[in-house]
């Protein structure tokens, strides 16, 4: 078959490292090519090299057998190479139209902008390609997934003919990714060429016709995909064999760690219950998953629980005692750990160093300090012993500057420091963003040893894969409600997905507390 | 012998690559620039004098007709107070915090020492002791005032912070106007009478060693702040609190900080600072024991503002908030010689406005290259080299983001 594009012998080095090491690669026409690797095995690199945002050090790249220099994007786009970026390039006020054509606006020679000609070949564009999109939509009103279409009409208005798709169904929900693969598939059907970079092993099998797999830099093969199954292709893009299904015992149900009643928080400006009525329990051995599409209220939630925002109404308890009021390091001394949403906004201090980032919650605390002098032998060999345990790869070890790690090892070193807290109650969202397979298994196992060592865990998550892989009880959260209390093993994906997008709704009964609960409680307030 | 060498050298190489050498070289640069800018406004103003003007201008707190240790010794003296306005803004500036109040706080500390300095006479030795406490105290709680205005009603500090000054200026004034005027003002020259002699600091056998230069108790004083801020800064769990609200102020809320509290408190001993400062001012003994006066006049007093190229130029560093202190001064010494040979002596103010540009240029340019860093990786994405730990570091900006 014919080859669209060829990289031949790319190579590409940045200071003490080989992005890409002598890596070929061919992109048939007309198919779906999947490109598959780790956090840090060149992926992007390469796309970028493609895309004419990096130079490659050696190599050439051919389009239809003739040898092209692209030296910018704008290069790429005139040989008709296309790409859907992770974070979409869009303006949020402009319409769903003047974003398309931006750049490249059409005009009959007046200067003045022909939207008419512009509209009718995008609903033509829409037609053809089976698209639902309005023109006339402002682009921060529509979905996600509306504003992902909006960049594929972009490269069709262009009449790009090979399409690179970042890491797309990232942001999306399962019934988005869904018509997204349909969408595909009909491009590549109409001719077009697509690279498709992912994580996730389930997609390249279900639309994928080729997949080459990065490791290190290094091309460890081009491999059709009937020919292979999602086990091989993990072993050959970690180097070693992948749990998928996480192994977990049984556990006895323990104590409420914590308790969730009537808890409310009110949006400031748009006056809306963003967290309405929400009441639940995190008992002592199980692992709670908070499922829904981002911005149900999801964060507003954990913001609540960790003390950062005050809920309006309701309260919260910790192991029994109300800490609706208490103070953020009141949770963090008294059992609570939190893997944070933002990590940079909230999980690290990236100018500072990452033992300093490794004991940010704890520096208060003797060892630590004494006399409120701060101690730096603990401080570091504390650091050095989470680095070695965690596997987080930085340059200069605990000294790095932790802004300077990449985002996969910043995560592991903010779940390095809530686990390592020991605490009763661990709340954390969106634990595994950025994380390569091997990563993930790994934070997935630490989880799980922590429920299994008797602590409540709280996890709140957009991804559905990990959802029903870790959770043994699920909550879907929909416009601030909880629509849906159920075990992990007594729902399907599809049926999640109904709720996660409202279309179902269940009645959730009232939190129920028993005797024995209710004395423990007594016990606090008696304490005070 | 040899050991020793190549521990040094080996230290001297981590240095040359930290960021503190860039931060040395950086403010080093803006020096030169300004000077550079002094000197060509000399030879546009008047090339026939050049020479003796440009040497004038270098030569500073040397240019004392009565000789260069002396020079040196009203270096020092003049110098205590610029110390203590640096460190205001820049303590201040290490919780994120703008202290552009520092004149305000400056002021009330200068006018609450001079109360008990000229009032507090039955005090006896401890005159002096308690006047300057209270001139540090008056300043903190000015400073706590824009702290609380920020924490409990979101008011801009920098806004707060401005308004003070006037208030401040505009209510001692006032005060030393009307109801202190009999007790407290030569009427005269219109300016505070000169404190009584036992609220004056000592000179603590400098004035052996500096004779005639008026350098007293304050510049040991002023050292030992340095230390001391040095010290809460980098090695107390107080200091890496406030830092950690300076750095990222969210993160520091999610791991427990109490921020509002921080930049309470941080304002509050900016204030002090600035505080002990004025009162360093007026409780001086000045040469030959005259002491010194405070002048009616509805203007702000410059020192406070002083402190911010100073904090600026010091990177926000305690040492270095005091080299630039001393080269502040220093360079304030050559305006009366330039004067007297027909120069406008606010050339000195020039070449300071100058190097605060380039100070904030320096910040500029270093966050403009990280910002260029990060959109390289942002480039590679997840997928960069960084993952295998070996890229180098980004560094940090020159100072932490700011809470307006």
């Amino acid at each position: 078959m014919h080859n669209i594009i060829e990289m031949r012998n790319i190579t590409k080095k940045f200071p003490g490292i080989i992005a890409n090491n002598n890596v070929t690669f061919e992109l048939r026409r007309g198919e779906i090519h999947a490109l598959l690797g780790e956090n840090g095995a060149g992926k992007s690199t390469l796309m970028s090299i493609l895309f004419g945002m990096y130079k490659a050090d050696s190599g050439v790249i051919l389009k239809d057998g003739q040898e092209v220099v692209i030296n910018s994007p704008n290069d790429a786009n005139d040989l008709g190479i296309g790409m859907v970026h992770q974070h979409f390039k869009l303006v949020e006020v402009f319409s769903v139209l003047d974003n398309i054509i931006m750049g490249i606006e059409p005009s009959k020679g007046s200067g003045v902008i022909d939207r008419k000609s512009a509209k009718e070949d995008i609903i033509k564009l829409c037609e053809q390609y089976e698209l639902a999109l309005n023109p006339d939509d402002i682009i921060e009103d529509v979905t996600v997934g509306a504003q992902q279409r909006t960049e594929i009409l972009k490269m069709l208005f262009r009449k790009n003919d090979i399409l690179i798709f970042d890491e797309p169904t990232a942001v999306l929900t399962p019934q988005e990714i869904k018509q997204l693969m349909i969408t595909m598939k009909k491009l590549a059907k109409e001719g077009k060429s697509i690279i498709f970079i992912t994580h996730k092993l389930e997609e390249i099998m279900t639309v994928c016709d080729r997949v080459t797999v990065l490791r290190r830099g290094k091309n460890m093969g081009t491999v059709e995909v009937k020919d292979v199954t999602k086990e091989k292709l993990s072993k050959m893009m970690v180097g070693r064999e992948v749990d998928f299904k996480i192994e977990k015992n049984d556990m006895e149900l323990g104590d409420a760690v914590l308790m969730v009643k009537d808890l409310v928080v009110i949006n400031e400006l748009s006056k809306k219950h963003v967290v309405d009525h929400v009441s639940f329990k995190v008992r002592r051995g199980e692992i709670v998953c908070i499922a829904g599409i981002d911005g149900n209220g999801q964060s507003e939630l954990g913001y609540a629980l960790s003390g950062i925002v005050k809920p309006n109404s309701g309260q919260i308890y910790l192991n029994y005692e109300d800490i609706t009021n208490k103070s953020i390091r009141y949770r963090n001394d008294n059992g609570m750990s939190h893997i944070p949403e933002d990590r940079h906004k909230y999980g690290l201090i990236l100018q500072d160093s990452l033992a300093n980032n490794l004991a940010l919650k704890k520096y208060h605390l003797e060892p630590f300090q004494r006399k409120g002098i701060i101690k730096n032998e603990p401080i570091n060999a504390l650091a050095n012993e989470l680095i070695t345990h965690f596997d987080i790869r930085s340059g200069q070890g605990a000294k790095t500057l932790s802004g300077s790690l990449s985002g996969g090892n910043q995560q592991k070193a903010i779940i390095a420091r809530e686990i390592n807290k020991d605490s009763d109650f661990l709340l954390s969202i969106q634990t595994v963003r950025g994380l390569d397979v091997g990563a993930v298994e790994f934070a997935h196992k630490s989880i799980i040893k922590e429920r299994d060592r008797g602590k409540g865990i709280l996890m709140i998550s957009f991804e559905l894969d990990e959802v029903m892989s870790i959770s043994d009880r699920i909550l879907v959260m929909y416009e601030g409600k909880i629509v849906k209390d159920v075990l992990a093993k007594d729902i399907t994906v599809d049926e999640l997905g109904l709720y996660m997008a409202g279309i179902k709704q269940d009645e959730i009964p009232p939190l129920t507390l028993t005797e024995q609960e209710n004395e423990k409680m007594a016990q606090w307030r008696g304490n005070k | 012998m040899d050991n020793f060498k190549v521990k040094l050298t080996t230290k001297w190489n981590e240095f040359k690559v930290s960021q503190g050498f860039k931060n040395i070289t950086a403010s080093l640069l803006a020096i030169l620039l300004g000077i550079l800018l002094g000197i060509i406004i000399i030879l546009i103003t008047n090339i026939g004098n050049s020479g003796l003007g440009i040497s004038r201008l270098l030569l500073g707190a040397f240019n004392n007709p009565r000789g260069a240790w002396i020079g040196i010794g009203q270096l020092l003296y003049r110098v205590t107070p610029l110390v203590f306005t640096g460190l205001a803004v820049a303590f201040a500036f290490k919780t994120g915090v703008f202290n552009i109040g520092a004149s305000g706080q400056y002021t009330m500390g200068l006018f609450v020492a001079a109360i008990v300095g000229i009032l507090g006479d039955n005090l006896g030795f401890m005159q002096w002791p308690i006047a300057l406490l209270a001139g540090g105290l008056a300043g903190a709680l000015w400073g706590a005032l824009s702290g609380v205005f920020k924490a409990l009603f979101n008011v801009n500090i920098v806004i707060s912070g401005i308004m003070l000054n006037y208030i401040g200026m505009f209510l001692v004034n006032g005060m030393l106007g009307g109801f202190l005027r009999p007790y407290m003002v030569d009427g005269a020259q219109n300016r505070t009478i000169t404190v009584d002699q036992a609220a004056r600091t000592p000179y603590a056998l400098l004035d052996k060693i500096f004779p005639n230069s008026g350098l007293d108790f304050g510049i040991i004083l002023a050292i030992g702040f340095v230390v001391l801020i040095w010290f809460v800064l980098n090695k107390t769990v107080f200091g890496r609190e406030l830092k950690s609200v300076g750095m990222n102020r969210d993160a520091a809320k999610y791991a427990g900080v109490n921020e509002k509290r921080a930049i309470i408190l941080s304002m509050a001993i900016a204030g002090f600072l600035a505080g002990i400062g004025g009162a360093l001012f007026i409780l001086a003994p000045s040469i030959r024991n005259l002491g010194n006066q405070y002048s009616l006049e509805n203007v702000i007093l410059g020192a406070g503002f002083d402190g911010i190229p100073i904090a600026l130029l010091g990177n926000s560093h305690p040492v270095g908030v005091f080299f630039a202190a001393l080269f502040v001064q220093y360079i304030k010494l050559s305006g009366d010689p330039l004067q007297s040979l027909g120069y406008a002596s606010e050339i000195v103010n020039l070449i300071i406005a100058v190097i605060l540009y380039f100070s904030a240029f320096a910040l500029i340019i270093s966050q403009y290259v990280t910002k260029l860093r990060k959109k390289k990786n942002n480039q590679v994405n997840d997928d960069s080299n960084k993952d295998n730990g070996v890229v180098p570091p980004e560094k940090p900006s020159k100072t932490e983001e700011v809470i307006l």
